[in-house]
């Protein structure tokens, strides 16, 4: 198998049934779709045969979060037979030069991000990097499926069409969000489903009344939850899209009540401790950043011991920060569990048998579907432990 | 015989006996790739085997790791003769190209009119069905 010769092949019968305007070059390239859990035995044939071209990547290609944590997949509860599978799917992707960064975050929060320009192409294959790479970026990607990225890392090219042309970029409706303004990921999470499942209207929506205030974390929340929920590849927001308008766009108006988003959230926090509340919590998706981890950290700094299992993903890249790798530390030590290259949905581990929560609008819509667990969401995963004396306070 | 005509993606010649899903169809999860039974829950078509068949759907869905299990489908001899579609999704096209399956899109009039059973033959664009 010739891997160069395969991937133009594949990319040039897209772009002809895309009715692409040619190829372009790409930047960069994240593969997703490398977890041994979606791939099977037949992806894992696949890389092997195409790895065994020797040929490698013409651009530099991160890879998605794989099946488990290298370091501590034992302690995940993974077993051996899933682990040396999930390893030869690694080294496949390794042997064909892709980055072993398994991470959803890695393609705008990663080292090779400082040297991205708006403008530039790329071809990202996780649907909430693309949403946040197109936003807040300003580069341009189309939401590429795990093969089809790992064709262009090969090719260093990509169909032109969809988000790469200037006439799909343009806002197609202006969401006016009214005070007060969402808080926290959840509340963030929120808008973006309230957003996504206006279905085609929703394809570039301008988002007004939102700049400035809001935190990387919650950014990413809204990213992913628009890619989980609708057709969006990107927002528009100024202070925040460097392709947003400085005036409001004049296309269709939505209105989304800052107080529906609040009371959402607070009656699910009100649910989740009236109900039989799951003891497992899980945080990072999209995979914590260092600014997440440090915010967890210190909203800990009180606490000495976790009751409850509290599970937190994050990438490579974030403990390899000084700033990262610190807060990590402080809370592995009051109990919380941190793993990395990995999250639940695309892991066999945890199980999650008695359910989840979450702050996260994305994995309570893929958990359920992949794990078939209950996932139950909540605001501020401390409020909720306080509430149910899940914390021992200092 | 009925002649329709569509655009071929992935351009060669097949012969089989028409399979018709109405719903669009997911490779990962969908069906059993080790045998080409269609295993989906939701499928009219669940026990019924892909194989060597010319197989006609609306569009696809699901996970883009499809495309390798369209891929081993084909190294095992599980995989269809030939897909024929309303419009082509991402998963199904690179499927088809990294297994050599033939597949045409934009057909004209509506593929899936044609019955289950039929006799099709596929050559490039054209698609010739035999009813009787």
């Amino acid at each position: 198998m010739k891997a160069y010769d395969l991937a133009l092949e594949v990319l040039t019968a897209l772009s002809e049934a895309k009715e692409a305007d040619g190829m372009i070059k790409v930047v960069n390239a994240h593969v997703s779709g490398i977890s041994y859990l979606n791939l099977g035995d037949y992806g894992l044939e696949f890389l092997e045969d195409l790895a065994a071209s020797g040929e490698k990547v013409r651009v530099p290609t991160s890879s998605n979060p794989c099946g488990m944590d290298r370091e501590l997949w034992r302690e995940q509860g993974i077993s051996e037979d899933f682990a040396s599978k999930q390893l030869r799917v690694n080294s496949a992707l390794e042997k064909l030069g892709v980055s072993p960064t398994y991470s959803c975050t890695f393609p705008y929060e990663g080292k090779w991000s400082a040297n991205l320009r708006p403008g530039d192409h790329v071809a990202w294959a996780e649907s909430s990097a693309v949403v946040y790479g197109n936003s807040v970026l300003g580069i341009r990607s189309n939401r590429e499926g795990g093969p089809s990225a790992l064709f262009s890392g090969l090719t260093g090219l990509t169909p032109n069409y969809g988000m790469h042309l200037n006439e799909n970029r343009k806002p197609t409706v202006l969401i006016k969000v009214e005070q007060p303004i969402p808080k926290g990921p959840l509340e963030w999470g929120l808008l973006g489903k309230k957003i996504g499942e206006l279905g085609e209207l929703a394809r570039v929506p301008y988002i007004d009344g939102i700049g400035r205030v809001a935190t990387k974390g919650e950014l990413k929340a809204l990213s992913a939850a628009l890619a989980t929920f609708g057709p969006t590849d990107m927002f528009l927001a100024r202070n925040i899209s460097p392709e947003a308008p400085s005036q409001p766009p004049k296309v269709e108006v939505v209105t989304v009540d800052g107080r529906e988003l609040e009371e959402e959230s607070r009656s699910a926090l009100d649910r989740a401790i009236s109900g039989g509340t799951p003891r497992a919590f899980f945080l990072g998706c999209p995979q914590y950043g260092v600014e997440e981890l440090v915010y967890l950290a210190r909203l800990f700094s009180e606490v000495k011991k976790v009751k409850g299992d509290i599970f937190v993903y994050t990438s490579s890249h974030v403990l390899s920060d000084q700033a990262g790798f610190r807060a990590a530390e402080s809370l592995k030590e009051k109990g919380v569990k941190i793993f990395r290259d990995t999250c639940p949905v695309f892991s066999p581990a945890p199980a999650f048998s008695g359910g989840v929560m979450t702050d996260s609008v994305k994995s309570s819509f893929y958990l359920p579907q992949s794990k078939r667990v209950k996932a139950t969401l909540e605001p501020t995963v401390v409020s909720f432990m306080l509430a149910i004396g899940e914390l021992e306070g200092a | 015989m009925v002649t329709y005509s569509g655009k071929a993606i992935v351009k060669g010649n097949a012969s089989g006996e028409a399979l018709v899903s109405l719903k669009p169809i997911s490779f990962l999860g969908g069906i059993d790739p080790s045998t080409g039974i269609i295993k989906d829950d939701a499928s009219e078509l669940k026990g019924q085997t892909v194989k060597g068949r010319i197989l006609i759907y609306p569009t696809g869905k699901g996970s883009t790791v499809g495309s390798y299990v369209i891929y081993g489908m084909k190294k095992m001899g599980t995989a269809p003769a030939a897909i024929i579609m309303r419009e082509a999704d991402t998963v199904t096209i690179v499927g088809c190209v990294l297994a050599g399956i033939p597949l045409v899109h934009r057909v004209r009039p509506d593929p899936l009119q044609i019955r289950n059973g039929s006799r099709v033959s596929v050559t490039y664009d054209q698609i010739n069905v035999d009813d009787q």
